[in-house]
């Protein structure tokens, strides 16, 4: 990381500029200036204004007159390189925050550039919306069902969406928009950076693990990353809905040794879930591999923490109880695992708690 | 000598006998979800059943043992009766059951009447969950020699929309990448399914698959073409950054690689190192370098002549400068530390 900034750093002052562009007035309902390719001087590129919450708020092309030193700023033949913007000011982008706003050029060959002072910073008017911000943070609702509302409905955002199983009579994993999770009933409190592990899980997220490799030849990944790489794993093996507590995990294509007829190659075993046997499923990434899932038991006390390009090896990590030297993930894990005794509010109530024990 | 040899032999025979009674309850008991079923105590015990060593195989996964046949003779006539005749809750058990006793492994005659029976539930029942899970034990327990019948019974579920097109691609995927069936390619290369696409980048990243593929002679120019022309597309803002969307595009990355590799005989590396001299997303790079061969990409570029002025280098630093302050950036930024180890 340290590498990549330090790199950045002296890097970036000497990329070529390749748009040219300022924005000189705005508000929450418009913004205006001026852009330009000037590798095409003379071509008139498009606008487009993005908020920092992924919200798209307008796009025009930059076209109408301006002064002549416009022009000379791009090197071109015109200065129709203005442009003004009406931006989508709906109801529930009126949070009462300050956001960033990016205002982009769009040139030939899809070139993306931000203007040279974009971004500006415009505070909406409203009240204070609560939004999923990190990656992991764990999003609930009111179960939109009469009487039971309270049992809830949890997900899990990725940094730009909500993963969550719905029964939809199809796949029942989902990649939603938080507009849409919170719009079919009531929102709970975000659980703003939960107490997911710090430690690094190796393991396979494919479809298919041969477990005849070499274990270490798989990709290292973050806690966190794991539960997303675990949860597009279990969306391609496919997965369907279940009202009960348990977890019956999705599980990769393997082989299987058949004393009578023989060795077979087996089709991964779609997923059985409900909403809070899900995010469990997806913790139980940073404790094994899925290509293991649930096989090796001291997968549960200690992990390879290894990647063969690495210049430095990773030490193993003790996930085990404190008292014997351990992170303490693990007796979390399994605190969190007591909720499917109960409901989708009881797992987010312990990771609310921070998993108690 | 003799009373004492028959005390042993005696011994002997009910230890066996008990052995074998604790593994016919075994069998009885368990279902194809009950196998891979977790719950709190099985994790803090470890004592399920697919911890004890003699379910286990290489894999770690559960293998099921060869049943006595006047034991599974029962466990199949149950399980049929209750397709027919059951409650949808219990036809539900009773697929999963025979998906079960299917992947297990099963007499010629056994496994083609089961098979015969989900075939028929999918085109009969009446509630569609059945129908859905009927299906879906049929493909996931099928062989390469019953292939044609995957894809018949497919097009008639998709037909009578028992299932959704992704559920449809989706499954031909599963099929091609375990049978290499031809038919199967030409369908998935004739449709534009996105979620075909997911499916099938998520077993491509097993190079040893891509290896079969050109073994078979499957990675034709048309099939690289498909590849290549299903790449994701990152949503929203520039700056927009769903792990889950950096997860799929790393694995379509990596699995075009690997194709690419196998069939020109070239280091897979080498395939991901040349998409950062071309102008695109810089969010397509991070993924790559985030991912599993993010180490080996950025070795082979940042030492190579000219390395350091690399375009989708600069591209990266500049996009991880501009959008420090986004947090999902923050986490693509530290995976992309940790999968390079720098």
């Amino acid at each position: 990381m340290k590498h990549f900034v330090t790199m950045a750093i002296w890097l970036f002052f000497s990329l070529p500029v390749i748009a040219k562009g300022y924005v000189e007035q705005y508000t929450t309902q418009r913004i205006s200036g001026w852009a330009c390719d000037v590798r095409y001087p003379d071509d008139n590129v498009a606008i487009h204004v993005w908020r920092d919450d992924n919200k798209f708020l307008g796009g025009v092309g930059a076209v109408i007159n301006r002064e002549p030193a416009v022009g000379a700023a791009c090197g071109g033949t015109h200065s129709a390189h203005g442009f003004s913007v009406d931006l989508y000011f709906g109801e529930e982008l009126k949070d009462g925050k300050s956001h960033k706003i990016h205002v982009y050029l769009i040139g030939r060959d899809n070139f993306v550039e931000q203007l040279n002072n974009s971004p500006v910073t415009i505070t909406y008017p409203g009240s204070i919306q609560e939004k999923p911000y990190w990656a992991g943070d764990v999003v609930a609702r009111d179960l939109a069902w009469p009487v039971i509302g309270g049992a809830g409905h949890i997900g899990i955002w990725d940094g730009a969406f909500v993963i969550e199983v719905l029964d939809t009579g199809a796949n029942s994993v989902q990649k939603n928009s938080y507009e849409n999770f919170y719009a079919r009933s009531k929102a709970w409190p975000v659980l703003y950076s939960p107490a997911w592990p710090t430690h690094v899980i190796q393991g396979c997220f494919a479809s298919y693990c041969d477990s005849r490799t070499d274990p270490n030849n798989q990709p290292s990944y973050s806690a966190v990353y794991a539960m997303v790489a675990r949860a597009n794993q279990i969306l391609a093996i496919g997965a369907d809905y279940r009202w009960d507590k348990y977890i019956y995990p999705a599980v990769p294509r393997y082989y299987q040794q058949d004393p009578l007829f023989g060795d077979q190659i087996l089709a991964p075993l779609r997923g059985k879930y409900r909403c809070d046997t899900f995010i469990l499923d997806l913790m139980s990434a940073t404790v094994n591999s899925p290509s293991f899932l649930y096989a090796y038991s001291e997968f549960a006390y200690g992990i390879v923490q290894y990647n063969p390009f690495h210049s430095k090896r990773l030490a193993k990590v003790n996930i085990g109880p404190t008292q014997y030297g351990g992170t303490g993930w693990y007796p979390k894990y399994v605190s969190a695992m007591e909720a499917t005794v109960i409901t989708p509010v009881t797992l987010y109530n312990r990771i609310k708690s921070g998993f108690p024990q | 000598m003799k009373s004492r040899n028959g005390l042993i032999f005696f011994i002997l025979v009910a230890a066996l006998s008990i052995y074998l009674l604790f593994n016919s309850f075994n069998f009885r008991n368990t279902s194809a979800q009950e196998t891979n079923k977790v719950t709190r105590d099985s994790v803090l015990t470890n004592k399920t059943g697919l911890n004890q060593p003699a379910l286990m195989g290489e894999t770690g996964l559960p293998v099921a043992k060869p049943a006595p046949d006047s034991l599974l003779e029962t466990e199949v006539a149950a399980a049929r009766n209750q397709l027919v005749t059951g409650s949808d809750e219990h036809k539900l058990h009773a697929i999963e059951k025979i998906e079960y006793i299917l992947r297990a492994g099963a007499r010629a005659e056994i496994r083609a009447a089961l098979r015969g029976d989900l075939a028929t539930t999918v085109n009969v029942a009446s509630e569609r969950n059945i129908a859905r899970a009927a299906l879906f034990a049929f493909t996931r327990s099928s062989r390469s020699e019953e292939n044609r019948d995957v894809i018949e019974l497919l097009d008639n579920a998709s037909a009578k929309h028992i299932i959704t097109n992704d559920d449809y691609y989706g499954e031909i995927s599963h099929q091609f990448a375990a049978f290499l069936n031809r038919e199967m390619m030409t369908k998935l290369m004739q449709s534009e399914n996105s979620y075909a696409s997911i499916v099938l980048n998520n077993y491509l990243i097993n190079s040893d698959l891509a290896e079969k593929l050109n073994e078979s002679g499957l990675i034709t120019q048309e099939f690289l073409s498909h590849v290549l022309n299903s790449k994701p597309v990152f949503s929203g803002a520039p700056f927009n950054l769903s792990a889950l969307e950096a997860v799929q595009f790393e694995e379509w990355a990596s699995g075009y690689s690997n194709i690419y590799g196998a069939k020109y005989n070239i280091e897979n590396v080498g395939v991901l190192a040349q998409m950062f001299n071309q102008k695109v997303d810089p969010r397509e790079l991070m993924a790559i370098l985030a991912g599993r061969n993010g180490a080996a990409v950025y070795t082979m570029i940042a030492s190579s002549p000219g390395g350091w002025s690399n375009p989708g280098l600069l591209s990266v630093n500049r996009f991880l400068s501009e959008y420090s302050d986004i947090p999902s950036v923050q986490l693509m930024a530290q995976q992309i530390a940790l999968s390079t180890g720098r």
